[in-house]
């Protein structure tokens, strides 16, 4: 994997200015701006139908904007991991089948050489060695979401997108997962991905963009997520926590009942 | 007895018919593998009826079946692909409407201006009858072009199939990926249609890459055992069907049938292996 910073000349990867997305008359995003730097790790985060999966088909080139534009920096490779849950597990491919997918160039079924080393690599560097060729549905929660990874990282993306990588995952592996992508990060690869998971956002990634069909905010990890900002973007009143020198997020419970449910005793009297 | 197991190999039309049945199965099982995973097993049922109506059209008007069920075929192939990205319809009703309507228009053509005769019947159940040389010279060049699509856009057909999105995203140009997928069903079924009947066509289809899928997790093992199989039945078939006097496609679909129990009660799925365990 090459550091794309290297020769770049400071050219950002991604330059999306003023887009506009429509669908059946709906707006999707409206004037949506956004910059992705090179070696950035970025966390794009909002509630659900804010766009975020639809702002990385744009990136990808799947969906065309309505209004706008979408640049990409010239000769930019995109690796791009799909949601998990919408992945037919039982479909006939080994782990080795579906990683060579992504080498479009070569269209026979039998790899190369070269291929087969590429393939082992990216195995033994995501810790999938061995599991070459077992069934995809063999594998646990974990390697399932490795693989699709490893797949996306033998095109030696400039560019990692992830969609929704830490849904339905456990507390572990949304850990592991997201050491995984600080370490691609490290190695060269930015790195864009959508999440519900703010926590895992407030700890790991450096910087953010909060989305509501369009950007409400952008940039450094700390100073974006505030309340007044998450308030913005999700509609709702959420209290933002410092302890042991991490930022945690939590729902502001709600000003006229408990968050767990009616009060017992008041229940109790109006039974009497 | 071998004697008797030898004796239709005497008949010219019988060696004809069991060359276009083995290639038949053959063909089916590798396209049909593409189909199955898919979950689309509606559309070689679907398919093969729309093309029905191409069949009665080229009846009526007197050009050759494969000229006017061809272009029939292909062109129901593409109303359906086409149908299906217009949202909020889906697969399986896209296929309901442009088949159902393919093949009811066939029936109507038969009953105003066909004649419900023996090559009737021949296009719903298959017939061994008729299967000239140039049937064998046709599947025969259908066969070598869809193994070197199938070959060479290997990857390319795979990633459409498996993750469409994806495989967009990588550059490929997944729309004309399934145009292509949808024209070789359509043509595989067109030249397979004389032997195994419209009615039956879809068992070629879906037993073989069934048998296949409990047999392999590997997409590459599936499309040869696929083909293997579904040639198999193709070559058993045919000739149990000239020994029991019944028409081609009931033979061939009966052996494919018998062969999916016996495998599947040898291979039960890996869910009841553990339940039992």
């Amino acid at each position: 994997m090459s550091n794309p910073t290297d020769n770049n000349g400071g050219q950002p990867l991604v330059q999306i200015q003023g887009l506009g997305l429509s669908h059946d008359r709906q707006p999707i995003l409206e004037d949506v701006n956004l910059i992705v730097e090179a070696g950035d790790l970025l966390g794009i985060v909002g509630p659900s139908g804010a766009g975020k999966t639809t702002l990385l088909r744009t990136i990808t080139g799947t969906l065309g904007p309505d209004k706008g534009s979408v640049a990409l920096r010239s000769g930019l490779q995109i690796g791009y991991v799909p949601q998990v849950e919408s992945v037919n597990w039982n479909f006939p491919v080994t782990v080795r089948q579906c990683i060579l997918m992504a080498r479009t160039s070569r269209r026979f079924a039998w790899p190369t050489n070269a291929e087969k080393a590429a393939v082992s690599e990216v195995l033994a560097r995501l810790g999938l060695d061995g599991l070459a060729d077992r069934h995809i549905g063999d594998l646990s929660g974990g390697q399932q979401q490795r693989v699709f990874i490893a797949r996306a990282l033998l095109r030696s993306p400039d560019l990692l997108l992830l969609d929704e990588p830490t849904s339905g995952v456990d507390v572990a592996l949304r850990h592991e997962l997201l050491h995984l992508l600080e370490e691609l990060r490290s190695e060269g690869t930015s790195i864009v991905l959508t999440t519900h998971d703010l926590n895992g956002v407030a700890t790991h990634l450096p910087t953010v963009a909060c989305i509501n069909r369009t950007i409400i905010a952008h940039g450094p990890t700390r100073s974006v997520l505030n309340s007044q900002t998450l308030e913005a973007t999700y509609g709702a009143s959420m209290q933002v926590l410092e302890h042991a020198g991490m930022r945690l997020i939590v729902d502001s419970p709600h000003h006229t009942h408990s968050p767990f449910g009616p009060d017992p005793d008041a229940l109790l009297e109006r039974a009497e | 007895m071998i004697d008797e197991l030898l004796r239709p190999f005497a008949f010219e039309f019988f060696r004809n018919g069991l060359i276009v049945a083995t290639l038949a199965g053959a063909l089916c099982g590798l396209v049909g593998v593409y189909i199955v995973v898919r979950g689309m097993s509606y559309l070689a049922h679907g398919l093969s009826h729309a093309i029905f109506g191409g069949f009665a059209a080229s009846a009526l008007l007197g050009v050759s079946f494969l000229l006017g069920a061809g272009v029939w075929g292909i062109a129901s192939a593409l109303a359906i692909t086409s149908v299906t990205r217009r949202r909020p319809i889906g697969a399986d009703a896209a296929i309901g409407v442009v088949t159902t309507a393919s093949f009811a228009l066939g029936l109507i053509l038969f009953a105003l201006f066909g004649h419900s005769g023996a090559s009737f019947d021949a296009a719903l159940f298959g017939s061994v009858l008729g299967v000239s040389l140039t049937s064998v010279i046709v599947i025969a060049i259908v066969s070598v072009l869809v193994v070197a699509i199938v070959s060479f856009a290997y990857r390319p057909l795979l990633f459409t199939t498996f993750d469409p999105e994806v495989a967009a995203a990588s550059g490929l140009r997944t729309t004309r990926i399934e145009a292509l997928l949808m024209v070789v069903f359509a043509i595989s079924i067109l030249v397979s249609m004389q032997v195994l009947g419209v009615t039956l066509i879809a068992a070629a289809l879906v037993i073989p890459p069934t048998i296949a899928r409990l047999l392999t997790s590997s997409f590459s093992q599936m499309l040869i055992l696929s083909s293997a199989i579904g040639a198999t039945c193709g070559f058993i078939g045919m000739n149990l069907s000239y020994h029991l006097d019944v028409q081609s496609g009931p033979g061939i679909v009966i052996v494919a049938a018998c062969a999916f129990l016996v495998v599947y009660a040898i291979k039960r799925p890996i869910g009841m292996q553990r339940a039992a365990a």
